[in-house]
């Protein structure tokens, strides 16, 4: 049976255990590879054009660690689609990506791309032809396909606590330990309850978005409907927005946040990169803490 | 009141969108050509990684308000690009500034665009055409009198001449007043730069310019690149001319053998979507600088720039396979001339051994 393996980054932190299952239903192994440790990283780096975002060296890392351990690679191309009336994209890395990663690392497996929609019906024959030149029968796609399409709702989290941050930022930099330099570990260290943008439901932050920064890019739409949420929210009492360093989107979103949502809420805005140190960072949140709790 | 439209810089764009605007009964107000002070106004008050395109018309449109532009326009939607962010982080940036203007952003879609200028800024369909009338020939002089002079720079025998030729012909072109009259201004200038001294027996590298548009098309951002490479020699290729750009959304440039959609398609192998810059055209105009017999491909883009940071890998291993010669410098702010004109100067020499040896 041959192996599929799937970077531990980007578009994992989304619905990365959906494709895990789906890939397994459909009678695959599936290797996931390890979270980003030193060595991860440092290959991702040297591959790479330096231009890149954290995030994306990385990525390239993670795939260079499953290069000679899989029989395919799976990095979905994530195009997005008609949402609210407007098309939706995914950042132009995230469209490119297979293409990207083809480029960046030598001596790679096959890559399976699929182009991920938001149209159930697309994203659905989007798999089937893929799985079909693969040599996997339509019927056994069909069922495991289920799996990508359950939405399962995301119960909003109830917080308590003296001081309740809401931290705003790309999942796939958040959650990555390595990567954020443990920053939500670090919060509850400190004794700070926090919720994050990615805990709170679809259909809720669709309607703390307004038309004002109604952007077009899928992931950071949701971001700014979330500093909104936390703004509008009176328990929260600030905000810490996590960018990595030549983020496209986010050299948008950050000024729409800075220049809307700040007026109404205290905001640290930490921009990440590889150089970033751990002293540097633990600094600036434990000032902003401080701050908020003599406020 | 008056409308004033203050326009931001992007090669010899001021020219057909002067012309547009006159013709509807509106004062253009051009600023001066981008400079370190305006740009070192970009960017100081944007976005700390935004692309050098934003942070340098930033600065152009500040210039414009200061010489009394009332009115912004700009043009939304352009894929995932950052782009279509431009007008409303401009215009927001300049009011919170203290800046008083009204801010006209229009849909990307021309027909939605063409019928909510209309009413904002109350002109007729029939005044429309004849403006679009005048500014699409003077736009096409432009190009015209472009083409000849990146065609004339590598052999004139006195360095200079064509761009004192190009001016003197930009000039001219911006001055005329009706259609018959840039029709008569397409001759003379074709006569203007027979007239230069030449020497036709040269045997000149070739070299295709690619990426980012602002970066190709803008001299003030790339540092006069076309006019350098052309007065060192070399027949230099920008993909694209502003005149393309400017009347995209009537499908110029799009077809022929050198066209757009060819590019596009050459491209699909290597990456199959458009990602909302120029990426695309960038990969296809290598195949074709190679298919062509040309030396060599410059890439500029900004730095951080989404779409050609796609592009730049593909190119780099595409160099390999076909090989062509490929520099590829990211451009910004902290780029000096020097830094920049040296690394092109490198890259010649190459270019010249490879030329005289095979």
């Amino acid at each position: 049976m041959s192996t599929i393996g799937i970077p531990r980054a980007l578009f994992y932190y989304y619905n990365g255990d959906k494709y895990v299952r789906f890939w397994q239903q459909v009678g695959f192994d599936v290797i996931v590879s390890p979270p980003t440790n030193r060595k991860i990283m440092e290959q991702g780096l040297k591959l790479s054009n330096t231009e890149f975002c954290v995030p994306v060296k990385v990525l390239c890392g993670h795939v260079w660690y499953l290069r000679d351990k899989v029989d395919y690679i799976f990095i979905p191309r994530i195009l997005g689609g008609e949402l609210h009336g407007r098309r939706r994209y995914g950042c132009p890395k995230f469209m490119g990506l297979p293409e990207l990663v083809k480029n960046t690392v030598p001596d790679l497996p096959p890559i399976i791309a699929v182009d991920v929609e938001l149209d159930p019906r697309k994203l659905r024959r989007a798999f089937i032809t893929t799985c079909k030149a693969m040599g996997v029968s339509k019927s056994r796609v069909v069922n495991a396909l289920n799996i990508l399409l359950e939405d399962e709702p995301n119960p909003t989290p109830r917080v308590e606590g003296n001081l309740i941050l809401g931290v705003v930022g790309h999942p796939y930099l958040l959650y990555d330990e390595f990567l954020s330099l443990n920053l939500l570990g670090k919060l509850s260290n400190m004794g700070v309850t926090y919720v994050t943008s990615a805990d709170i439901d679809h259909t809720i932050l669709d309607t703390y978005i307004k038309q004002d920064y109604d952007v077009y890019w899928l992931y950071e739409r949701e971001m700014i409907g979330a500093a909104n949420y936390f703004a509008t929210n009176r328990k929260f009492s600030g905000i810490i927005y996590c960018v990595s360093f030549g983020c496209g989107p986010s050299s948008v979103v950050s000024e729409f946040m800075q220049r809307i949502i700040a007026k109404r809420i205290p905001l640290l805005m930490l921009v990440l990169d590889e150089h970033t140190t751990e002293i540097g960072l633990l600094t600036r949140i434990e000032a902003f803490c401080d701050m908020l709790k003599w406020k | 009141m008056e409308v004033r439209i203050g326009v931001p810089h992007m090669g010899n764009f001021y020219i057909a969108f002067e012309a547009l605007v006159q013709e509807l009964g509106i004062t253009p107000v051009v600023p001066p050509r981008p400079s370190r002070a305006s740009i070192e106004f970009g960017i100081s008050h944007s976005p700390e990684f935004i692309c050098f395109p934003f942070k340098a018309t930033l600065g152009d449109l500040k210039m414009a308000l200061e010489l009394g532009a009332n009115t912004l326009v700009w043009f939304e939607g352009a894929w995932s690009c950052r782009f279509g962010y431009y007008g409303r982080l401009q215009h927001r940036i300049l009011k919170d500034l203290g800046y008083e203007f009204n801010s006209l952003i229009f849909s990307g879609n021309p027909i939605d665009a063409f019928r909510d200028a209309r009413k904002a800024l109350k002109f007729d369909t029939m005044r429309f055409v004849k403006a679009v009338r005048i500014a699409y020939s003077k736009s096409k002089a432009v190009e015209l009198t472009e083409k000849l002079a990146l065609n004339t720079r590598p052999f004139e025998l006195n360095r200079g001449d064509t761009t004192r030729v190009e001016r003197t012909a930009l000039r001219l072109i911006r001055k005329a007043r009706t259609v018959a009259e840039v029709q008569y201004l397409r001759g003379r200038i074709m006569e203007m730069f027979k007239s230069i001294p030449v020497d036709k027996t040269r045997n000149p590298l070739k070299i295709w310019l690619v990426g980012e548009i602002y970066m190709v098309l803008e001299p003030e951002a790339n540092f006069h690149i076309v006019e350098y490479l052309g007065e060192h020699g070399v027949l230099v290729r920008p993909f694209t001319t502003i005149h393309n750009w400017t009347f995209r959304s009537i499908r110029a440039g799009r077809y022929g053998p050198e066209g757009e959609a060819y590019a596009r398609e050459l491209a699909k192998p290597y990456l199959p979507y458009c990602l909302g810059g120029e990426e695309q055209l960038s990969i296809g105009y290598m195949i074709m600088a190679k298919r062509k017999g040309y030396d060599g491909v410059i890439h500029l883009h900004p730095f951080t720039c989404m779409p050609e940071n796609v592009a730049y890998p593909i190119l780099q291993n595409l160099s390999t396979r076909y090989d062509i010669p490929l520099l590829s410098i990211s451009l910004d702010e902290h780029t000096e001339s020097v830094g920049l004109l040296t690394r092109v100067e490198a890259f010649l020499d190459l270019l010249q051994q490879r030329h005289t040896n095979g």
